[in-house]
Parts: C-alpha cells; structure tokens; sequence
C-alpha cells in the first residue's frame, strides 16, 4: 500500500462551529509534508483525529490501513503542541516507560540524543527547563521507528537555535519509509525540508502540491504564495 | 562551501546548481566520495528526497556514479567535468553578457573593461 | 499492558501514600510513647492524664478520617490530571485500550484505599495496646458470633470490595461526564457525581429490599432478622456490582469516543 494515511470525506463539528469540513487527502509513505494553515484552520483537528483524540463527526480517515486505534497507535509517533511529560519522573523513567509501551522505541538513540543536549538522564522532568523539557519530548517521539510522525506546530514559540536543532533532529532521524507530516504556521524556516504542501484554510483543503511545484509554477516561495492565500 | 537556497526557485534546481559547482570547482575532488544523502540533506537542510531526485539527476548526466556497495562517487572523468565546468562558464558569461548589452556596452567597451579588471585582479 | 499500567499506576502513587502511611505509624508511636495506654481510665473523675487521653484519641481519629478522605482525593486527583489533564496526550496515544487505563487506576485505587484502612486499623492497635483491644474485640465476637459465620464473612468482604469498587467507578463516570462540558469541568463533575450518587443509591436501597421481600419484623428473636439481613446484602452487592458495571461502561464509552482534551 502505498498511502499510508487516506482520507475521505473527513469532517468534525464542534457544537455549531465546522473544523473540519469534508477533507480528502491521501498521503504517500516516505514523504515529509507541511499541514500549513493559519490558527484555527482545523490543523490540530485533523492531528488529533489521527491519534484518536477525537472522533470524526462524519467521514473516515485509515492509516497504515487501519482506522486509529491501538494497531496506528503502534505505527504512529506524535507530539502534541502540549507538554505531556508529566514532572515527577526521571528522564529515564520516561524513557523506559516508552521503551515498556512502544514496541519500535530505540532507547540508544534517546540517550544519544540527550548526551549530546547534555541533559542527565539522572534529572527529574520536573528540574527541566520548558525548553529543554520540549526537546526531551521531541527526542521521545523521533527514537520511535514510526511509520508516521505527526508533529503539531514543533517550532512554534521557540527560538531560531532550537528551530534548527528540531529541524536537523527531524531530518537526522527520518527514516525513509516513513512519512512525517508537521503542522505549522511558520512556513519560511521549515519549507526547504518539505517534499508535499497542504493549505488547510476554514476545516478545507485548499491546495496539495510539491513544494518545487509551487516554486516552478509560481516563481514564489511557498511562505509567499501561503501571505497571498491567506490574505486577511 | 556553504549551501546558498533562494526561496523563490524550486530547490530542486539550485541543488543541481550547487552541486553542480562543488564538482567542479573541485570542493568534491575527481573521483571522491560523497557524503550520504541523509548527510547532504542535512548540510543542506533540505528534504532528503530533493536531494536524491537532484544527485540522481547528476548520475544521470554523467558527473557522479554510485557503486553499489560503497556509495556515490565523483567521476573519474576529467573530459566530463571540463565539459560541464565549460558550460558553467558560458551560463555566467551568457548572463553577463546580456546584463551588459543592457547597461548600454558594446563588444570592444566590453572587452577593455574585462582586460583592465582582470589585470587588477592579478596583481 | 495491563499490568505495565498498573506499575505506573503505583510509582505514580506511592509516591504520595508510602509517606503518608510512614506518619501515621510514626505520629501513632510517638503518641503511644508520651501519652501511654489512652484507654487506662483506672482513676475516677477528671484527671489531667484522661483529658490528654481523649485528645490523643481525638486527634487520632482526625488523623484516620483524614487518612481515607486523602486517600479519596489522591485517587480522584490521579484519575483526572493523568487522563483529562495534560498527561492525558501521553496516556491515549499509547497503543492500549481506553478499558484498560480505567481498570488499572480502579485497580490501583481500591488497592490503596484497602491499604489506608489497614494502616489505620494497624495505628489503631499501636495506640492501643494489645490486652485492651482484645477485650474489646472478644466482646463484639461473643455479640455476634452467634450470627456471624465464615459465609458471612465472605458476604461482608465481597459487600465492602464490592462498594468500594463502586464509589470509585461512580466518581470515574462523573468526571467523565464532567469533561463533555467545555466550561467549568471541575463544577460539572460535581453535580454529576450528586447525580449518579443518588441515582445510584435510589437505585440500590429502593430495589434491594423489594427484591428480598418481606418486611423485617423484630419480634425479639433476632435470628429470624440476620437471615433476611444476609440476603439482603448479597442482593446488595449484586445490585451494586451491576450499576458498577454500568458506571464503566459508561465511562469507557466517554473517554472513547468523546474525549476532547484541552
């Protein structure tokens, strides 16, 4: 199979408001793709009803061929826009606790990772700076041989330094079958590392192209081409 | 020989471009090695697929070849580079030259202004 | 995975109760210590020793009420910051059934509160000294041994696992219910605990006594009471047991299919 997430006819409502309105989408393996929209364009939506999170109001969406549960769960490395370590832990106790759950968690690459941040594996979460604690989750969710990534806006809110760490981090890790899908609205820092773009504006899909389809057709960047779409 | 990506140009073509002028200016010596994919995609920062597509282009037009076992090389073959570094040269010159006809200049002024900047660069 | 849960479930935990426990044994001793045997009542009339005495006894009593309604809240607290806080991201993405999560805390729960009641009892006896709770002890079993047999004992510890079971399942469904509210969860969880508490109370003493039957009478033969007392329980617990069962399915289907964490 070579999708390994697709989408039909996905929508979710909350009360009143459509966050996602009829979405179809089909990802291919092996692809890094940029889930690009402004605040509130149902990007943490989509996300969150792959890890089933949230249900879908009406639609169905499949990964890996099956529809989230615990089979994706096992398939699926996510990092939420939150921070969900929780403080009393050790740093090696999270990393045993996802070694414990997830069966494709390499422990030597987490401990790799963090030597070279520096950070002890001896020190408790809760010592951590906000900082250092996002990159410990970061490192978390990238030693998982996934077969797919979804990161909720990685970059968001964090220093340019940090940005290229996340980014070498990402790339450093991928792995060639696997897809990592990012969610951002910072598009101009992470654009020369994606293959696929995704617009997503009011819960829709507005635009899915390579990221060299824009450049070539359009004679712009991609963060351009999103300020025209985006316009307010 | 840091990697120079504009954003209003398909990445993909300036990879060919860079790369391009690597080999040729011997940054990738005849008939090295390169670095891995994963490796250029990172000095890069750039999607290791587009490199990929830009490195295979590459092996396409003769400049690099892969050894199965042990990796992508540089050609050995210092007529091809020649070739490739001569186009090179008349992509810029060509560039150059329309610049120039632009700003007013003629064959002979053109000539002067390029004699005279080439022997202040010698000194 | 279960049981993975589960050792999470208890480091996360034992933390909190290992300290606890360790207090009582030792504010338990210290006062056994200083204060002596607070039940020596040999002298008559007031004494500055039996108004210490009844303080210690006070204060203990305090101290293992306390106990048990600390015991409550921690297991009320882990429940809803591990699952509907943000910890709450780390726990449901995790390749394991929503059943699951739940059991293992109810698990984890009943099991602490067991032990707080133990510890409490085990206080008990360190405040007081053996001779004198035996004493006691032997006058409630000459009371009701006539009564009380090892089938009765069996009843009565399945009716207080069974309940507690239950008050911890009907607390898991409030909060669950709670979290489909989007504004003050924490108030809505409330008034969906007062809800399901009485619901469920109605439910059990309302149905159970029309299930046994008959009135009770006294008619100072007071075995003809015991016996419809002991029926009256088991149907107690059965009833309970089913509701419990209600309570968790009910939640199970909450925090699967309408979790919306913040």
């Amino acid at each position: 199979m070579n999708s390994i997430l697709s989408c039909t006819n996905l929508s979710k409502a909350f009360g009143s408001t459509m966050a996602l309105k009829n979405v179809n989408l089909e990802i291919a393996r092996g692809r890094i793709v940029g889930l690009l929209g402004p605040n509130g364009s149902g990007k943490s939506t989509f996300i969150k009803i792959c890890n089933e999170l949230l249900t879908p109001t009406s639609g169905e969406i499949i990964i890996g061929g099956f529809k989230p549960g615990v089979e994706t769960k096992k398939i699926v490395s996510y990092l939420p826009e939150k921070n969900y370590l929780n403080d009393w832990m050790k740093v090696s106790e999270i990393i045993n606790f996802f070694k414990d759950f997830y069966a494709d968690f390499n422990s030597e690459k987490a401990y790799d990772m963090l030597s070279r941040l520096n950070i002890r594996p001896e020190s408790r979460l809760k010592t951590l700076s906000k900082g250092t604690k996002e990159k410990v989750q970061l490192i978390l969710v990238m030693s998982r041989e996934a077969q797919l990534y979804l990161l909720d806006e990685p970059i968001g809110g964090v220093d340019p330094a940090a940005r290229n760490y996340i980014l070498d981090t990402i790339l450093k890790n991928y792995n060639e079958e696997a897809t990592v899908i990012l969610s951002t609205h910072l598009i101009a820092d992470i654009e020369k590392i994606l293959d696929d773009i995704i617009f997503l504006k009011d819960g829709q899909v507005v635009l899915q192209k390579t990221v060299d389809d824009i450049r070539s057709e359009t004679g712009k960047s991609v963060d351009a081409l999103f300020r025209e779409v985006f316009k307010c | 020989m840091p990697w120079d990506l504009k954003s209003d140009r398909p990445i993909y073509t300036q990879l060919i471009e860079q790369l391009e002028l690597k080999i040729c200016s011997g940054f990738y010596a005849l008939g090295s090695k390169l670095p891995s994919v994963r490796d250029l995609a990172q000095e890069a920062s750039v999607n290791p697929n587009t490199m990929q597509r830009a490195l295979a282009k590459l092996e396409e037009d003769g400049l690099l070849y892969t050894n199965r076992t042990s990796g992508r090389f540089v050609t050995e073959d210092i007529k091809m580079i020649q070739k490739t570094k001569t186009k090179l040269a008349q992509e810029h010159i060509q560039e150059f030259l329309e610049k120039m006809k632009r700003l007013g200049f003629d064959r002979t002024d053109i000539l002067n202004i390029l004699a005279e900047m080439l022997e202040e660069a010698g000194k | 995975m279960l049981g993975k849960l589960m050792k999470y479930e208890i480091k996360a935990t034992a933390r909190w109760f290992l300290p606890l426990y360790t207090v009582i044994l030792v504010i338990a001793a210290i006062s056994r210590l200083l204060f002596g045997d607070p039940l020596m009542m040999e002298s008559s009339g007031f004494t500055f020793r039996k108004a210490i005495s009844i303080l210690v006894i006070l204060a203990y009593v305090i101290l293992v009420v306390g106990v048990m309604i600390v015991t409550l809240v921690v297991c009320i607290i882990r429940f809803y910051k591990s699952l509907l806080g943000d910890e709450g991201y780390l726990m449901f993405t995790l390749p394991v059934q929503t059943w699951k999560h739940i059991t293992g805390k109810l698990l984890i729960a009943v099991l602490w509160n067991f032990l707080s009641g133990l510890f409490a009892c085990l206080s008990i006896f360190i405040i007081i000294p053996s001779p004198e709770l035996l004493k006691i002890r032997q006058a409630f079993a000459a009371e009701f041994s006539q009564f009380f047999n090892f089938g009765s004992y069996c009843i009565l510890s399945a009716v207080v696992i069974v309940s507690l079971v239950f008050s911890i399942l009907q607390i898991y469904a409030a909060i669950a219910l709670g979290h489909l509210f989007n504004k003050h969860r924490l108030l809505a969880s409330f008034g969906m605990y007062i809800a399901i508490n009485t619901v469920c109370q109605y439910v059990t003493w309302m149905v159970t006594p029309l299930l046994v039957g008959s009135v009770m009478k006294f008619d100072g033969n007071l075995e003809l009471i015991v016996k419809p007392v002991s029926q009256t329980f088991i149907l107690f617990t059965v009833v309970a047991a089913i509701l419990s069962a209600g309570c968790f399915v009910l939640t199970n289907i909450l925090l699967k299919k309408n979790l919306n964490l913040e």
